[in-house]
C-alpha cells in the first residue's frame, strides 16, 4: 500500500474545467500524468520524460484583468453597503467582502500564464500550470527528472538555433497561399468594436454618475448611448464576420449583444413598474421621462440592482474588449505581418533550409 | 497484419511500408528521409506571436521578454528535441529453414519471444513496453482488458459517483428514496472494481454507504410513522 501511494506524486496546481471537471498533474517514476476528472470519470494523458522536447510557459494578462474587474466589483458593492442601512447594507457588505477575499486570493496567487509541453508528436497545454509562480516551481522540479533521463542539452546546440526561419520556395508558397486566404478573410479595422466598447464604458460612467446626480440631460445622454450601443454592436458583428479578429474578441462582441438586449428588456420592465407606480403621468411621455430621470437608484433596490448590473457589464466587457483590440502584438501586428499571428503554427517550427 | 500491434491511435505500419520510428512510449510515426531531415532543424517559437526565439532566450530558466511581442516567456528545451529516432526494423527474411520464424510473419526471422504468451515474433511485431517484449495480440489484449496500466487513458471511478449521488440527492431529499438503494448497489457491486489510477482508500465508498444507509433508515422511520398515524 505504501508502495502504491508513492507511485505518483501530486504536483502543485490544479485547474477547474469549464462548468465541471478538474485538471491535476502527477509525477510518476518515468512520466508526467495529467488527469482530467469529471463526475467520476477520469481521463489520462502521459508525457514520458524521455519524450519531452520542450516546456514553454508564457505570462498572460488574464490574472491582471481578473484583478481589475474584481477591484471594480468590490468598489461597486462597497458603495451601497456604506449608503444603505439595515438588511440591504449587510447583504452588500457580505458580497463586497466575498469579492475582496477573491481579489486577495488572486493577488496572492500572482500572475497567470499558459504552459505548453512539446513532444515529437504533440503539443499539449498543461492546464494546471496556469500561475507563473507554480509553473516555474514545477518546471524546475521537472527539469531535474528530465535531465536525469535525457541528459543535459549543451549551450552550443542552442546557440545554433537561427533567430529567424529561412524561407524556401516551399515557405514562399505557404506565405502566398496565406495571403490569398487573407483576402478572403478581410482585415477588420475594429472601428465599430472600438466605438462599441468606448460607448459601453461611457454608459458605465453615466450610470455611475446617476448615483450622485439626477438630471434629465444625463438620462437623455444615457438613452442615446444605449441606443448607439445597440447600433454599434450590430455593425461590429457584421464587420467581424469572416474577418481576422481573434476568437476572444468575437466572443466578447457576442456577449455584448446579450448584455445590451438584457439592458433593453430590463429598462423596459423598470419603466413599466414605474408607470404602474405612477399611473397619473402614464399618458404624458415627457412628464414620465422627467420623473424617471429624477428617480434615484438609492430610492429603489430594483433600479439600484439594474444600475449595478449595467456598470458591471460595461466594465466587464468594455475594458477587456478594448484591451483585446489594442493589446500589443495581436490584431495590429497581424496586419503588419500577415503570417505572424493569424496563421498560428505549432510552437516548435521546422526550419526547412537551415543546415 | 490487419489490426496490427501499432493501433493505439497511431498509424499502421502498412501505410508507410516499414519505414517507421517509434518513441519510447510506443508512439509510431513515419520516418521518411525528408522527415528525418527536417527533424534535425528545429526552431522554438513564441506561443503568442509565433516568432522564433533566439538561442540565448532558451534554457535561461527564468521568464524573459520575447523580442517580437515583449510577452514574458520561459522556454526549457531538452535533448529529445534533437534526437533522431532510429528507423524501426522491418524484420529480416529467413535464410535457412532451421531458423525460427515469426508467428505472424512465417517468412520473417524471429528475434524475441513474447513475454506473455511465448510466441516468437519478428522485429516488426515486437512491441517493447515497460521492459517487456509483447506480441501484437497480447498487446491488444493488454490494452482492451486493461492489463497494461500505462495504456489506460480513461477510468470510471464508481466510488466518486456513489458519493456524488449520495450527497447531491440530499438537496432534493425526496429523490433519496430512489438514489439510496442505487448508492448501496454501486458500493457493493464495485467495491473491488479498479478505481482511480492514483491509489486511494475506500473512504468514498464507506462514506457513501453510510449516507445511503442513513437515508434508507430515515425513510423507514417516516413511512412507519405515517403508517402508524393512518392506523390510529
Amino acid at each position: 500500500m505504501v508502495q502504491n501511494t508513492r507511485e505518483y506524486h501530486k504536483l502543485p496546481g490544479s485547474k477547474k474545467g469549464f462548468l465541471i471537471g478538474k485538471y491535476t498533474l502527477w509525477q510518476g517514476s518515468d512520466h508526467l500524468l495529467q488527469i482530467f476528472s469529471r463526475v467520476g470519470v477520469e481521463e489520462y494523458k502521459r508525457f514520458y520524460f524521455s519524450d519531452i522536447q520542450a516546456v514553454v510557459t508564457r505570462k498572460t494578462a488574464v490574472g491582471t484583468i481578473q484583478n481589475i474587474v474584481m477591484g471594480f466589483l468590490v468598489l461597486i458593492f462597497t458603495l451601497p453597503a456604506v449608503s444603505f442601512e439595515g438588511g440591504w447594507s449587510l447583504f452588500y457588505a457580505i458580497v463586497a467582502a466575498a469579492m475582496f477575499f477573491l481579489l486577495l486570493v488572486g493577488l496572492f496567487k500572482g500572475p497567470t500564464c499558459e504552459t505548453k509541453l512539446m513532444t515529437a508528436v504533440q503539443t499539449e497545454k498543461l492546464h494546471t500550470l496556469h500561475r507563473l509562480k507554480i509553473a516555474s516551481k514545477v518546471m524546475d522540479s521537472l527539469r531535474v527528472h528530465i535531465h536525469q533521463t535525457q541528459g543535459v542539452l549543451k549551450r552550443e546546440a542552442l546557440n545554433k538555433m537561427p533567430a529567424r526561419p529561412i524561407k524556401t520556395q516551399n515557405t514562399h508558397r505557404q506565405v502566398s497561399s496565406r495571403s490569398s486566404k487573407t483576402t478572403a478573410h478581410h482585415n477588420g479595422k475594429g472601428r465599430a468594436h472600438t466605438g462599441l466598447f468606448v460607448l459601453m464604458l461611457l454608459q458605465g460612467v453615466l450610470v455611475s454618475l446617476g448615483f450622485f446626480l439626477t438630471h434629465v440631460a444625463l438620462t437623455i445622454i444615457s438613452s442615446i448611448t444605449i441606443l448607439c450601443m445597440g447600433i454599434f454592436v450590430i455593425v461590429a458583428l457584421v464587420k467581424q464576420y469572416e474577418s481576422n479578429m481573434s476568437g476572444s474578441l468575437r466572443a466578447i462582441t457576442w456577449i455584448s449583444l446579450g448584455f445590451i438586449c438584457i439592458n433593453f428588456v430590463a429598462g423596459y420592465i423598470i419603466s413599466i413598474v414605474f408607470a404602474m407606480q405612477n399611473p397619473g403621468i402614464v399618458y404624458n411621455q415627457w412628464e414620465m421621462f422627467k420623473s424617471m430621470s429624477l428617480f434615484s437608484p438609492w430610492e429603489s433596490p430594483l433600479k439600484l440592482s439594474f444600475d449595478i448590473f449595467t456598470i458591471c457589464g460595461a466594465v466587464f466587457l468594455g475594458i477587456p474588449g478594448l484591451f483585446m483590440l489594442y493589446r500589443p502584438g495581436s490584431r495590429s501586428k497581424a496586419q503588419a505581418t500577415p503570417q505572424a499571428v493569424k496563421w498560428r503554427k505549432p510552437a516548435v517550427q521546422r526550419n526547412s533550409e537551415a543546415g | 497484419m490487419s489490426g496490427g500491434p501499432f493501433t493505439i491511435g497511431f498509424v499502421k505500419p502498412g501505410w508507410y511500408g516499414n519505414n517507421l520510428s517509434k518513441t519510447q512510449s510506443g508512439f509510431i510515426f513515419p520516418n521518411f528521409p525528408c522527415v528525418r531531415y527536417i527533424r534535425k532543424h528545429f526552431v522554438i517559437s513564441c506561443t503568442k506571436c509565433n516568432s522564433p526565439l533566439p538561442g540565448q532566450m532558451i534554457n535561461s530558466y527564468s521568464a524573459v521578454p520575447c523580442p517580437s511581442c515583449a510577452g514574458l516567456l520561459r522556454a526549457d528545451v531538452y535533448p529529445a528535441l534533437y534526437r533522431v529516432f532510429p528507423t524501426a526494423r522491418s524484420g529480416d527474411t529467413l535464410q535457412m529453414d532451421k531458423e525460427a520464424g515469426c508467428f505472424y510473419h512465417p517468412r520473417k526471422k524471429a528475434v524475441v519471444p513474447c513475454s506473455a504468451c511465448g510466441r516468437f515474433v519478428c522485429a516488426l511485431c515486437d512491441v517493447a513496453l515497460n521492459g517487456q517484449h509483447l506480441c501484437p495480440s497480447c498487446f491488444e489484449k493488454g490494452k482492451t482488458k486493461r492489463k497494461i496500466k500505462n495504456l489506460e487513458n480513461q477510468r470510471t471511478c464508481y466510488d466518486t459517483i456513489a458519493l456524488l449521488v449520495a450527497t447531491a440527492s440530499i438537496l432534493m431529499y425526496w429523490f433519496t428514496i430512489f438514489t439510496a438503494p442505487v448508492v448501496i448497489y454501486l458500493t457493493v457491486r464495485h467495491w473491488n472494481s479498479p478505481s482511480s489510477i492514483i491509489p486511494r482508500t475506500k473512504f468514498r465508498f464507506v462514506l457513501a454507504f453510510i449516507i445511503a444507509s442513513l437515508q434508507i433508515a430515515a425513510w423507514i422511520v417516516v413511512v412507519s410513522n405515517l403508517f402508524l398515524l393512518s392506523q390510529s
